[in-house]
């Protein structure tokens, strides 16, 4: 396999240190930073769907490329490029954020191409910093409190990752998939399963593993909040489904839990986004419900489970990265979104299709993903699971009908202090339109997507 | 695959452009021998929701063109009933199966396809909501306050009810059914009479998402009873469930068909949505909205289920008695004009339903029909309702009175509307209940005498409150009344001159015999209801010496070519 397959790694790479540099030096303005950005993230993406077509591997193995690792990326690259098109390009957190995002989305890729346990490690360490490194920079109490989270995180998923390597003798995730379908299942090898879970569970902000990160998250920046609940949480969930994979054999011990955690979150995040008011939480907690729709779709251990946990992801990673940059600040109260639709339509168009997304109204992005897990729930005989996610998405909608009707119906604060009738000109931003777009496009695509989530699924070697 | 191969998307364009072909016999190409294209009902469906977005997009600088918003939604509307009504004529008559199909592939791992397609249950309905569309734009003539938000809101709901009666695949079906709710919820309360608007927006929501919620599980677990290869209707209509599973599909398929009737006790929403909606939402989710409750099972329960339909039919049934018992009483109890339209809205969806439960040929046949006339009825008196409250400035009873001498136009509207919705003779739901009343007698008789006695209840009601606030004595402490408006005067006289034109010829215009420019309603609803009933057809008496095989009697088999009837 030839090397040019790398050249979107290191584009995301070198564009990490580029603009890490040109920042820090000041010689570059802010927009044309931001425009570089973008630029170098569309070139990746461009390049992995046409390069990423080859399959092998590199470094001895070490490295592969495949149907999971073109998705995976994609999905990576697509959060990626929302975040800088959404993001306010003369803001200056953008700016001191945005090569930890590429970090991010490299951790990510770094995970979608890893074969073995040190490289699957290794992408979700280099996630797991960038954003508590985004969380530093912004606000170092809340970096601090994230950071003893994180390390937690850390630690379960590497004594986890040792003692399977010291039980199976297999580092790489084909020999530890091989190793662990004839291994008995013993006691301590469920529950380090379950331990090594977790730790990545914190990773992805699954409920009720998601409070530490929530709660740090909902208070850093727009863009830092992105980072966190979008890319972070989506290079952890690349990694659960290639563990996943891995711990085929101990299904029985890990199937459960995890549909009984998933169960929780999409109900837990329904019931939040109904009591909800301020937009960033309730973005938040709406990413915690599709979270669980994901992990319900990892949950049915099986091909076609992780095909429609795939889909998911794709608007998942979109929604919860772009989510948090439409609605505002992050001390921003319900009357901060009252009357958008009239002061910035395009934000308030992307908002309020993001959180439908989120919500999984159709006939958006989240709609198609999450209407594939529940046809995989049944057929896997996860009913349970599936019926209290409808309960979790009746929940979530209301939720969001409650924030569309303070963005169009409710008047604004310049409305409520007795300007009524002045009309100051409505601010158009294209920014806001790009994750709108997506979302509603995701459907008319929704084919070569799939089947390219499906052929993934398959890469990862389930039955 | 390699990766050039990974670029090239399926765009869906390109895709209309190379249809797959349509499976029946006689291809549906709209417009024959003008322009073929296949793809009318795309047309129809993503028609209203580009030009929504064209309404949101449209610079307004100071509000200086927001009468544009109206004009737009008016002619999208307009030509959506051009297109319709062309697509209704040219309806194919004499044959059975679905017209106008499109197929595409949409997620075929899972089985979903972008399956479009209509039959003459399916063309009636989009022939309903096409008017209804157009009226309620009319009615939303005088709309000042944010209309670009109101007209996109409101193209959007059109566009999703039109999606929902064109779907062939559940997946699409399911889309466009959820879909409805969020626009007209939005509308309710956002343009709604305060305070009011806001419970009655999330009233409408929380039932229309249980509605939704039931739909879906029923969907997959039919989607699982037929094999989870594919979601098409037909399919899943085949699927062979075992007996109690048939039982909960058709529950929950019940469940979410009343939700949105709607039928006691699911029918919490409908007097707040009816009663506090401006007009043109109103006559939306009264006019069609609601009927896609009926649609959904006959389309899927009635059509599907057979024997568990059986089981159901009396709860059904009773369901209906109860509704108009209950509509008699709350509006004879009521104090509000347009509450009291809202309660005589409930009628049509219940004789609806009670002609599903008759189960047989000619009840089924009734029920077909009257999702089309008993949508026009529930619009009529809701919107004439509506409009008389508005004019006499006053929505209360004992306010209003002797309005007829000076609001002569609508005071006959909104007989009209009252008399349609008793199924009166010369009208359109008199054919349609009259065939679910003989239908019905035989299979559910007791419901359907219950329900005759209800209507006969409802009558009277309806004779107070016409002697009350039309013709009796003026009260002169009332403000001062006016008659209809122009826009009021059309789109009330665009559902009463329909019901009269389906009532006086339901069979279609013929000149010494050859049929007009309208094939007939009841022609083009025959076309599919042998294939519905079939089921239920109860067997012809054999006769001495022949075999007593149960088969169907003449003119209700499958497939059997239907010849153009004139009707009751």
């Amino acid at each position: 396999m030839k090397t040019t397959v790398l050249v979107p790694e290191l584009l995301v790479a070198g564009a990490a240190v580029g603009l890490f540099v040109a920042h820090r030096l000041g010689v570059v303005a802010g927009r044309w930073l931001a425009s570089g950005a973008l630029v170098a993230t569309l070139v990746a993406l461009g390049l992995e769907l046409w390069l990423g077509g080859q399959i092998g591997t590199l470094f001895g193995g070490g490295w592969q490329q495949d149907r999971f690792s073109v998705f995976a990326k994609a999905a990576m690259l697509v959060g990626l490029a929302a975040l800088i098109a959404t993001g306010d390009w003369d803001s200056e957190s953008l700016h001191e954020v945005l090569p930890l995002g590429f970090l991010a989305a490299f951790g990510g890729m770094v995970v979608a191409s890893a074969t073995n346990l040190v490289a699957l490690w290794a992408g979700v360490e280099l996630a797991g910093i960038s954003g508590v490194a985004v969380a530093g920079i912004l606000a170092t109490g809340a970096g601090l409190r994230l950071l003893r989270v994180s390390v937690l995180a850390s630690a379960l998923i590497t004594i986890g990752f040792a003692y399977l390597y010291a039980v199976t003798g297999a580092s790489t995730l084909s020999g530890l998939r091989q190793t662990l379908v004839s291994e008995q299942l013993t006691l301590p090898l469920a529950l380090i399963s379950l331990l090594t879970l977790s730790g990545l569970a914190v990773r992805l902000g699954l409920t009720p593993f998601a409070a530490p990160t929530l709660e740090r998250g909902i208070s850093l920046t727009p863009v830092g909040s992105g980072v966190l609940h979008g890319l972070v949480a989506g290079a952890a969930a690349l990694a659960l489904a290639k563990l996943l994979s891995a711990l085929y054999g101990t299904s029985p011990a890990w199937s459960l839990w995890l549909g009984g955690l998933a169960t929780l979150a999409m109900v837990v995040g329904g019931l939040r986004a109904t009591a909800v008011t301020a937009p960033r939480t309730l973005i938040a907690w709406l990413t915690v419900q599709q979270v669980g729709w994901v992990a319900a779709g990892l949950a049915t251990h099986d091909r076609r489970g992780a095909a429609a946990a795939l889909f998911l992801l794709v608007p998942l990673v979109l929604a919860a990265t772009a989510g948090p940059l439409l609605s505002g600040a992050a001390d921003s109260e319900p009357a901060g979104v009252a009357g958008l639709g009239r002061r910035e339509p395009a934000r308030a168009v992307g908002l309020g299709l993001v959180l439908l997304s989120l919500a999984g109204v159709p006939p958006l992005a989240g709609f198609f993903g999450e209407f594939t897990v529940a046809a995989e729930l049944l057929r896997a005989g996860l009913g349970w699971v599936l019926a209290c996610g409808l309960l979790g998405w009746l929940l979530g909608a209301a939720g969001v009908v409650r924030a569309l009707w303070l963005m169009y119906l409710e008047p604004g604060p310049e409305e409520i202090r007795g300007q009524r009738g002045s009309r100051r000109p409505a601010v158009w931003a294209p920014g806001p339109l790009v994750p709108a777009v997506l979302v509603l496009a995701y459907g008319f695509f929704a084919n070569p997507i799939h089947d390219l989530a499906v052929q993934g699924a398959a890469a990862l070697g389930l039955r | 695959m390699t990766g050039a191969n990974l670029l090239v998307a399926t765009p869906l364009w390109a895709a209309v452009v190379n249809p797959s072909p349509s499976p029946s016999a006689t291809p549906a190409t709209f417009g024959a021998n003008v322009i073929g294209f296949s793809f009318l009902l795309s047309l129809l469906v993503w028609g209203p929701a580009v030009m929504a977005v064209v309404i949101a997009l449209v610079p307004n600088p100071r509000g200086r063109y927001e009468r544009w918003f109206l004009g737009i939604a008016f002619w999208t509307s307009a030509s959506v009933l051009a297109l319709t009504l062309i697509a209704y004529q040219q309806f194919q008559v004499f044959t059975t199966g679905v017209q106008f199909e499109e197929n595409l592939p949409w997620l075929p791992s899972i089985g979903v396809s972008y399956h479009l397609g209509v039959d003459g249950i399916g063309i009636s309905m989009l022939l309903l909501s096409a008017l209804v569309g157009l009226c309620a734009v009319i009615a939303s003539w005088e709309v000042r306050e944010r209309p670009r938000s109101y007209f996109v809101l409101l193209l959007l709901a059109e566009a999703a009810v039109n999606g929902t009666i064109a779907a062939r695949d559940f997946f699409v079906l399911l889309l466009f059914w959820s879909a409805v709710a969020v626009p007209l919820a939005l509308l309710v309360a956002g343009w709604g009479e305060r305070p009011r608007a806001a419970g009655a927006a999330w009233r409408l929501l929380g039932y229309w998402g249980l509605s939704s919620a039931a739909l879906l599980t029923a969907g997959l677990l039919l989607y699982q009873a037929a094999g989870g290869s594919d979601f098409a209707i037909d399919t899943l209509t085949h699927a062979t469930p075992t007996g109690r599973l048939q039982v909960v599909i058709a529950a929950l398929l019940l469940v979410a068909g009343i939700s949105r009737l709607p039928l006691v006790p699911l029918h919490g929403w409908a007097r707040a949505v009816w009663s506090e909606a401006p007009t043109g939402v109103a006559l939306l989710t009264a006019g069609v909205a609601s009927r896609l409750g009926g649609y959904l099972l006959i389309r899927v329960m009635a059509a599907g289920e057979h024997d568990a339909s059986r089981t159901l039919a009396p709860i059904l049934s009773g369901l209906a008695v109860l509704t108009v018992g209950y509509a008699a009483l709350a509006a004879l109890r009521s104090r509000d004009l347009r509450r009291l339209g809202a309660y005589l809205a409930l009628i049509p969806g219940a004789v609806t339903a009670l002609g599903v439960a008759g189960l047989s040929p000619l009840s089924l046949e009734g029920a077909v029909l009257s999702l089309f006339t008993g949508g026009l009825a529930a619009a009529l008196v809701v919107g004439a309702t509506a409009a008389l409250a508005e004019r006499a400035q006053t929505r209360s009873l004992a306010t209003a009175a002797g309005l007829a001498g000076r609001a002569p136009k609508l005071a006959w509207l909104l007989v009209a509307g009252c008399l349609a919705v008793l199924c009166v003779p010369f009208l359109a739901t008199f054919p349609a209940g009259l065939m679910i009343f003989l239908g019905s007698f035989r299979t559910q008789g007791p419901a359907a005498l219950l329900l005759a006695l209800g209507l006969v209840a409802d009558a009277g009601v309806v004779a107070w409150m016409l002697h009350r606030v039309l013709f009796g004595a003026p009260n002169p402490d009332a403000p001062n009344p006016g008659d209809a408006t122009l826009p009021q005067a059309w789109f009330l006289g665009i559902l009463v001159g329909t019901l009269l034109w389906v009532g006086l010829v339901p069979g279609g215009p013929k000149l010494f015999g050859v049929p007009l420019f309208d094939p007939g309603l009841v022609n083009v609803v025959n076309t599919s209801t042998p294939d519905l009933s079939s089921p239920y057809a109860v067997p012809s008496p054999s006769a001495p010496g022949s075999s007593p095989s149960a088969s169907p009697s003449p003119g209700t088999g499958p497939g059997t070519p239907t010849s153009p009837s004139a009707g009751p």
